[in-house]
């Protein structure tokens, strides 16, 4: 065994320039293939955590009717009796609560549609991190009258800026129209430009004023302390009050579910393309050696160097050339993806394109280590698949004539 | 007792279009310890019956037996180890494994047969000693003469200890001195250890070292000589 191993070994060295090509090759794109996983899965894992920690959070509790028809008047029956409870869960971190109406923001200029929600100023921050998306100003710290926060993007369609006043217009749980104006003390910008521009957040006490209710809760928003487990956890409080509507982050954004689910499988999709795709010049380089090699093959054949052993041989050479750029790929994947894992990469150029998508503009590349033993283990199975038809077409040479190839 | 023996071999070629009549009911016998030319015209069937007696190749018709054993009713591996352990082969163009030294060369065919390392090298320095290259023992091929490989190729055929030598045209591509040395080599070998050689050529040099000289023509053999 040790005898066919070691010729295997020089076999691979007998065309220098050949085997480091097909190794530079292996190498170079296992390197590439897994850094771009690396990349995507940064993108879409950065979506994610930044979707849920800036505004949907873990969990989301409303009544049926809100879900669907999102009135004023389809608040949570007992809100803070049921917020207090919810506080209690345990897997929960910490539970806010909204009060939401939908609405019109405008300026002296323009109109556009936006969620208007209620928020506690000093409670907002333990579950969601909008508070610190602030580009400009302070999310209510100063005590003034009617102050709002609104994002970038809108504030840039309404052509205000802080200071300015907006007039918001919606309707209050009685169905009439009310409005109020508000002046501006915070513009917020989040990697989602779509939210930035359709959300406005005032305090919940003047949400609640100009509805002519108190403490109103639409929504009630919880942090759990693994997002992965908020299904489990919203499965429990829903069989706790069976007439609200409990849904974990999957079903509010089923988007985030669909990217957090097919993330894994594009890719094994896409290495298993380019893992099958480096296979193949596998085996192309095997059978140009096996073509060269006809005569040396017949001779080995010739005097008693049986099928098992040229199997082996053959196998041998085509894992030695597979297995020496890939450890090699994934070891410099392995530490672009730390490396630029740490610092990101920015995509500032690119930012506002981006943005519409939801994703922000410095991305950092991550893959869980599981990844690269699976990896590894699809080159082993490729480098088999691509030892046998060489291997075979080996095995098929007739040593009496294979001797007197020229 | 005879240790090669072969029975009105016929073999008919019919990969193409006119069939080829390469041997026809050739029957020989090879006993121990002989120094033995198959001559003959290009054509004539040296090779052909070369590759039969060596198992690489089976005939159409007729036994081949060899140290009381008919290679016929062996199976492609069992053939396989048979070659390994009764056969020893110099083919025309060398054919060493030009990645290997000429010891490891050597060594190689008695590790196939699993023996022990030290075995192996100490047989392989032996043989290369025999055939005059203990200096170039750790060359490649590749840093060889042609003469020197062909040594090389006889140290390795008889690596494996083998009932005896199939050498194929042997001289075919070595200038004279390459050729007597090796003829001397061969000789000696048979002579001092009695090793059998049968060489298929048409190297007059050759024929004229030859203690029996078996010719061929259009696949029979038209005269048997012994000197």
């Amino acid at each position: 065994m040790w005898t066919i191993i070691k010729i295997s070994w020089k076999n691979v060295w007998r065309n220098p320039v050949r085997s480091g090509v097909v190794i530079t090759a292996v190498m170079l794109g296992i390197w590439a293939g897994i850094f771009i996983v690396g990349f995507t899965n940064g993108m879409s894992q950065q979506r994610l955590k930044d979707q849920l920690d800036t505004y949907t959070g873990h969990i989301q509790v409303h009544t049926p009717a809100f879900v669907s028809d999102k009135k004023v008047s389809q608040y949570i029956p007992d809100g803070d009796s049921v917020l207090a409870q919810l506080r209690r869960t345990p897997g929960v971190v910490a539970a806010i609560p909204h009060t939401v109406a939908t609405g019109l923001a405008s300026s002296s200029t323009n109109s556009y549609g936006s969620t208007i929600v209620g928020v506690d100023p000093n409670a907002e921050s333990t579950v969601l991190t909008l508070p610190h998306k602030l580009v400009e100003g302070n999310f209510f710290t100063e005590d003034k009258r009617f102050p709002v926060v609104i994002g970038k993007s809108l504030a840039k369609r309404l052509n205000v800026h802080m200071g300015s006043k907006i007039v918001l217009t919606f309707q209050d749980t009685t169905n009439n129209i009310t409005a109020s104006a508000f002046r501006i003390v915070g513009i917020f910008k989040t990697s989602n430009n779509t939210y930035d521009e359709s959300h406005v957040f005032i305090r919940s006490s003047d949400l609640n004023n100009l509805l002519g209710t108190h403490d109103l809760i639409h929504e009630i928003v919880i942090k759990t302390t693994d997002a992965h487990q908020a299904p489990a956890i919203a499965k429990k409080m829903q069989q706790q009050f069976p007439s609200l509507s409990v849904q974990s982050w999957q079903e509010v954004a089923p988007e985030l579910r669909l990217l957090d689910s097919t993330i894994k499988l594009e890719i094994y999709i896409f290495m298993t393309i380019l893992v099958l795709a480096l296979a193949l010049g596998i085996v192309n380089t095997m059978l140009m050696a096996i073509l060269e090699r006809t005569r040396e093959l017949g001779m080995l054949m010739a005097v008693g160097m049986n099928k098992k052993r040229v199997f082996g041989m053959i196998v041998a050479e085509t894992f030695f050339l597979s297995f020496v750029g890939a450890p090699l790929g994934i070891f410099f994947s392995w530490i672009t993806i730390k490396l630029t894992g740490n610092y990101g990469i920015n995509l500032s150029v690119v930012a506002r394109g981006l943005s519409q998508f939801g994703y922000g503009s410095i991305i950092y590349p991550i893959l869980d280590n599981a990844y690269y033993f699976h990896i590894a283990l699809m080159m082993v199975a490729a480098a088999l698949l691509s030892a046998v038809y060489p291997a075979i077409k080996a095995l098929r040479l007739r040593p009496v004539q294979a001797i007197r190839k020229m | 007792m005879s240790i090669i023996h072969t029975k009105n071999i016929t073999k008919i070629y019919t990969e193409t279009s006119v069939p080829v009549n390469a041997l026809n009911g050739v029957t020989l016998d090879v006993e121990k310890g002989e120094f033995t030319s198959i001559v003959g015209p290009s054509g004539s069937g040296k090779t052909t019956l070369l590759n039969i007696i060596g198992g690489l190749d089976s005939p159409t018709e007729g036994n081949i037996i060899i140290d009381q054993t008919d290679l016929g009713t062996l199976s492609d591996s069992e053939l396989i180890s048979f070659r390994l352990s009764h056969i020893g082969f110099v083919f025309q163009a060398y054919n060493l494994i030009p990645v290997l030294t000429a010891r490891e060369n050597v060594e190689f065919i008695m590790q196939l047969q699993g023996r022990s390392k030290k075995e192996c090298h100490e047989r392989a320095e032996s043989l290369l000693h025999a055939v005059g290259l203990q200096d170039r023992m750790d060359n490649r091929p590749s840093e060889l003469s042609g003469g020197q490989q062909q040594r090389v190729a006889v140290a390795r055929a008889l690596a494996s200890k083998p009932k005896f030598v199939l050498a194929d045209e042997p001289t075919a591509n070595l200038d004279s001195k390459s050729t007597a040395n090796l003829l001397d080599i061969m000789y000696r070998l048979n002579q001092e250890e009695h090793i059998t050689f049968i060489f298929s050529t048409h190297d007059q040099r050759v024929i004229d070292r030859a203690l029996r000289i078996v010719t061929l023509e259009d696949g029979k053999i038209i005269k048997d000589e012994t000197h």
